[in-house]
């Protein structure tokens, strides 16, 4: 009997990881702007990390979407194409 | 750099004597980790093919692998660049103050958990300082404690440079105060 598993079924637990990272990020500028003496430093650093998260975000969906989600793996399959002996 | 810009009210005649961060190899040790850390996958990229062709070819196939391999390569660099910046912004918040009045210490200890300590200068008892490691002796930076008059926790300067010309300011600038106020007892 086939095992397969939606390919959406491992986009779930992504898109989570990425909003509790996304967490530590607000955080960062959060404490940046709040504690931090208003400098052009402390600007700086808000927005460099604003926008490389913003970036990397942006590289990770233009290669995501490339993906066809609906599609399924056969978990047997997989596993046996891993190991082959 | 304005007093004002620091603290939300100033003593009157107080003047900044040290505005203090961690010394500069910490920063440098981060960023090196981080670096590494973001060049691993590239590393990684270079010798697969030529190590393990076959793995190579089910990263390159377009099939799950593939798409395994894209969802773990986006959580990692937005790991890698997130964690960088924390520990960057946390360098950037830890600061040590010394006017001719008091010290101060704002420390940023993991994501919400801040300290804010204020030590007048008058209960200033006993500094010392302490430099250890290759590194600490080599570029000049360590520790520097305060101990007060009362039942409070030592203050302390981590990492900071020059630690020891801190420490001996730091009791020079007590010592000051106790002439400039020679009748106002420790509160």
């Amino acid at each position: 009997m086939a095992l397969t598993i939606p390919y959406l079924a491992f986009l779930w637990p992504y898109l989570l990881a990425v909003a509790v990272l996304l967490y530590f990020a607000f955080a960062a500028v959060f404490h940046v702007l709040r504690f931090g003496t208003l400098t052009s430093a402390s600007v700086a650093i808000a927005f460099i990390i604003m926008a490389g998260t913003a970036l990397i975000l942006f590289l990770s969906y233009r290669s995501l979407v490339l993906v066809d989600w609906g599609q399924s793996v056969d978990v047997v399959e997989f596993f046996k194409s891993l190991y082959p002996f | 750099m304005l007093l004002g810009k620091i603290f939300s009210s100033s003593l009157p005649g107080e003047r900044i004597v040290f505005y203090l961060r961690r010394h500069w190899w910490i920063m440098f040790k981060h960023t090196a980790l981080y670096l590494a850390l973001g060049l691993l996958p590239v590393v990684v990229f270079i010798f697969l093919p030529v190590y393990l062709p076959t793995a190579w070819d089910q990263l390159i196939a377009g099939g799950f692998v593939t798409v395994l391999a894209k969802l773990a390569a986006s959580l990692y660099y937005l790991g890698v660049w997130l964690f960088f910046w924390r520990g960057v912004v946390d360098y950037y918040l830890d600061v040590w103050i010394v006017t001719n009045e008091r010290v101060v210490a704002r420390v940023q200890n993991g994501l919400f958990n801040r300290q804010v300590v204020e030590l007048r200068l008058s209960r200033v008892q006993d500094v010392s300082a302490k430099t250890q490691g290759l590194w600490g002796t080599l570029l000049n930076f360590g520790e520097a404690r305060v101990e007060t008059a009362g039942e409070e926790e030592n203050f302390i300067f981590e990492q900071v440079p020059h630690a020891t010309q801190v420490s001996e300011q730091v009791l020079r600038l007590a010592d000051d105060w106790r002439h400039v106020h020679p009748h106002e007892e420790t509160p």
